[in-house]
């Protein structure tokens, strides 16, 4: 009970800080222009290379790539200030680290809004998308249940992230930025991940974000036409989707209570660097 | 059972300017219901100590606990009966209102919405700050920000409160509210502990019941404040100006003299001196004059607390 109220609360500031310097309406323009940018300029990357985008199967596969992969790179990327942000700037965190909520469910709440609020780009750009426009074939509970993972493993992944961020002073951002850029090249977010090289395909496949762009193609193309991708059925994409999810929640559990007693024999919970 | 207890506690710092130890084995043992007072100059452990004590550190050596609690173990079992405020920093979300922020906090401890806004409103009252509590925090004077932090922690109901330097560069009036403040609170509970370090004599002079010195990371003294004057009883301070600045080691070799500070002026030095015999007055004066200097101030004080650590540590406070 009290974990969800930590939930809430976080997940309230979280909005708060995001958006309250600004109209909710220039807030929510100023959260769409910046993803819908770069996914036009993949567009016109890809009609400079090929000539043109109507009827192309591989942009469909790397337009829905990109609107989804928004969602994780805005997590991931915003994520990595969250500790240094709390401890630095508002210098609030050892006032939430010694309260009875747990630290961890609090970063929980901070990352569950991020994903929510990098919800509304992905799916704008979906709209967009009709314009190309790109054949698009939904399954919504499939749908549905892939976003509900997405948040679970993005949570988890924000969690390592945020882990490592106790100790660090001002290296959340890069972190952040790489764990993005990770998930970028193994997941088959814009090319497929028959496309990398064998070794790195094995690695590719303990990562959830494989299965969960493959879930995500399916859900909103209907089809997957990665070469390996596409020997997973949806039943067993699910399966491994949630393998992996639980692992990197294991993991994160893991990595914080290492950090979290590192960083109370270190004394960086309430560390000022002023860099 | 103590509310709070130290046994051996020490704290070791490595860092790449090398290895500082901020506490040397400290014992302290502080009764409930204790308004107790840590005082030491910056540097001493103050924070240090507090810091381990609100679990946000843990201690190198030695054992800690609060209201029988491990801090390094059951750190689980201490928070929900805590609570710290920090003087002399800028906490908060400075784009919600005051009570927004002191509503955040109280759910991160589990308080109903209803019982939280009330309160709110209470602690606005006692601290007299109900005309700012839909500002937002970035609006906030130093003082105003404090009195919201004070009541962040309070609000909590909190069995140990921990207040380190709490009124550090306040001005003299709400340092005094908030002083007022924390008696009233801890007179009207029973059961309640309040730790508070500062730097400041007349502080801990006024609040505490007892007052532990510390210094350079060790408790070199622990009494209440009349029996720490006792200590020195004998004894007075003597404080004078000289024009214009001149060398004062000479003073420490007079007889009776136990302890000198000094401090630099603009056209001078301010001088500082614990002795136990009124000849020695006349030593200090005709040393001063062969010297070529002039007094341009002098007088015979009343032994304060700042003269107990001066005499203590053979060093002032600031």
């Amino acid at each position: 009970m009290q974990a969800l109220k930590t939930i809430r609360t976080a997940m309230w500031l979280d909005y708060q800080i995001m958006a309250n310097w600004t109209r909710p309406i220039i807030f929510f323009t100023y959260n769409i222009a910046k993803p819908v940018g770069s996914s036009l300029l993949l567009i016109a990357m890809y009609y400079v290379v090929t000539g043109r985008v109507v009827g192309s199967a591989a942009l469909s596969f790397l337009f829905v790539g990109n609107a989804f992969y928004m969602i994780l790179a805005q997590v991931m990327m915003s994520l990595g200030w969250v500790v240094h942000d709390d401890r630095e700037h508002y210098q609030t965190l050892k006032y939430i680290y010694i309260s009875p909520s747990s630290y961890y469910v609090y970063l929980m709440g901070r990352a569950a809004m991020r994903f929510l609020m990098a919800l509304f780009p992905a799916f704008f750009l979906l709209l967009l998308g009709l314009l190309i426009p790109i054949p698009y074939d939904f399954n919504y509970p499939l749908l549905a249940f892939t976003l509900l993972f997405g948040w679970l493993f993005m949570v988890a992944s924000g969690m390592l992230l945020n882990s490592v961020n106790l100790l660090t002073a001002r290296h959340g951002g890069a972190i952040g930025e790489a764990f993005a850029g990770v998930f970028y090249l193994f997941s088959g977010v814009v090319f497929p991940v028959s496309m990398l090289p064998a070794p790195l395909q094995v690695v590719a496949m303990y990562f959830p974000s494989t299965y969960w762009f493959s879930l995500v193609r399916r859900s909103v193309l209907g089809v997957e036409v990665d070469g390996i991708m596409k020997n997973y059925t949806i039943n067993q994409c699910v399966l491994l989707l949630a393998i992996t999810t639980g692992m990197f929640i294991a993991m994160s559990i893991a990595l914080y209570l290492t950090m979290d007693h590192l960083a109370r024999k270190r004394g960086t919970v309430e560390m000022i660097t002023t860099y | 059972m103590h509310a709070i207890e130290t046994e051996d506690l020490w704290r070791e710092f490595r860092g790449r300017d090398g290895r500082v130890i901020a506490l040397k084995g400290v014992n302290l043992k502080i009764r409930t219901g204790e308004l107790f007072g840590l005082l030491g100059p910056n540097g001493a452990g103050k924070t240090t100590l507090i810091r381990i004590l609100t679990t946000l550190l843990l201690p190198t050596r030695g054992r800690a606990y609060v209201l029988g609690y491990d801090t390094s173990r059951e750190e689980d079992k201490i928070r929900p009966l805590i609570n710290m405020v920090s003087g002399g920093e800028y906490s908060g979300y400075g784009l919600l209102t005051v009570k927004e922020n002191l509503w955040m906090f109280s759910q991160f401890y589990g308080i109903p919405g209803p019982e939280a806004k009330r309160r709110i409103e209470d602690l606005a009252d006692l601290l007299n700050f109900r005309d700012i509590l839909n500002k937002k925090v970035r609006t906030l004077s130093t003082g105003q920000r404090q009195k919201m932090n004070i009541a962040r922690a309070f609000m909590t109901e909190p069995k140990v409160v921990f207040l380190d330097e709490p009124t550090l560069g306040l001005d003299v009036e709400v340092a005094r509210e908030i002083r007022r403040f924390v008696r009233g609170w801890l007179s009207e509970r029973e059961g309640r502990t309040v730790l508070l370090t500062t730097h400041y004599m007349h502080e801990a002079e006024e609040l505490c019941d007892r007052i532990a010195i510390i210094n350079e990371g060790r408790i070199i003294a622990l009494d209440t404040p009349e029996n720490l004057k006792r200590m020195v009883k004998r004894e007075f301070s003597l404080h004078l100006r000289v024009e214009p600045e001149i060398g004062v080691e000479w003073i420490s070799s007079i007889e009776c003299v136990s302890g000198l500070t000094t401090k630099k002026t603009e056209t001078g030095t301010y001088i500082r001196v614990i002795m136990d015999c009124e000849e020695g007055i006349g030593e200090i004066v005709h040393g001063v004059m062969r010297r070529g200097a002039r007094i341009t101030y002098l007088n015979k004080e009343e032994i304060t607390l700042e003269d107990v650590f001066l005499k203590l540590t053979g060093r002032g406070l600031e």
